[in-house]
């Protein structure tokens, strides 16, 4: 099962996905390119502060990903 | 210059308005004697007076344009607390779905803190965090957007960075997206950020 967590202003929305099912991980992969076309920056994390890597492409079988808009200078 | 008027009571008992043989020393008609005089050439009777006051339609007259008198209608009022109550009522609703984001969200920040990070936040409203490429360290502070990461050697303040996440999210996802930068592309939050030097 993959896991997208999008910040947003409800605190993020958790997107999932059976990484067999091919509609669902469709689904997920347009989600993903829409929001870093956008400027969203994606991450692959694991849970208490474990190592994790900024993503470049979308993988169906991350485990987790959390996707943060764009930053901007102060 | 305007024309003073004085009450006279006739022998029939009756009391009329007359203009006095004597002038104010101000111009023009005053509110009063512009009153008193409306809707008649002649020396109008108490009465009359009140009356022409009150039933004239003329536009121009003292008792239209400065003393027309505001009608108060119980559905103006009615409305205007309907108003007030919707107003309260989505006010009380964003606060609420603003807390549930901001706790929501704190919730998804500390999941990626280490031991240490919590309890430093808890503690000083802090936490360190060491670059993923310069191994250099940052701290952040959880209490507000601007300007909240100091780079530190030792104990002594380098550069404070301002750089944010664009979009209205709750604090601790900005939090997060700055953490998430520093450990995983740390060179481009330092490439977003404007920098201040602290210390040479």
């Amino acid at each position: 099962m993959g896991m997208m967590e999008v910040l947003d202003p409800t605190g993020h929305t958790r997107h999932i996905w059976d990484a067999s099912n091919e509609a669902e991980v469709s689904a997920a992969r347009a989600l993903y390119q829409s929001l870093t076309g956008s400027g969203y920056r994606a991450f692959h994390v694991k849970k208490n502060g474990d190592e994790g890597v900024r993503m470049d492409e979308f993988d169906p079988d991350a485990e987790k990903m959390i996707l943060t808009p764009q930053l901007r200078g102060g | 210059m305007a024309i003073i008027y004085t009450s006279t009571t006739a022998t029939s008992g009756s009391t009329s308005w007359c203009p006095s043989n004597s002038t104010t020393t101000t111009g023009g008609y005053d509110t009063w004697n512009t009153w008193i005089e409306e809707g008649t050439t002649s020396c109008p009777s108490t009465n009359s007076t009140w009356t022409t006051w009150v039933t004239t339609t003329d536009s121009t007259t003292a008792a239209n344009t400065v003393m027309r008198p505001v009608v108060f209608r119980a559905t103006d009022y009615e409305e205007n607390q309907r108003r007030l109550e919707e107003n309260r009522r989505r006010a009380a609703e964003a606060e609420e779905a603003r807390a549930a984001a901001e706790a929501k969200a704190q919730a998804l920040l500390r999941e990626h803190l280490t031991d240490k990070q919590r309890k430093a936040l808890d503690k000083h409203g802090w936490f360190l965090v060491e670059g993923g490429k310069s191994k250099k360290t940052y701290q952040i502070s959880g209490r507000t957007y601007a300007g909240n990461i100091i780079e530190l050697d030792g104990r002594r303040q380098i550069a404070k960075y301002c750089v944010h996440a664009s979009g209205a999210v709750p604090l601790a996802d900005h939090l997060l997206a700055q953490l998430l930068h520093l450990k995983y592309d740390e060179e481009h939050l330092l490439a977003k950020a404007n920098r201040t030097i602290l210390a040479a």
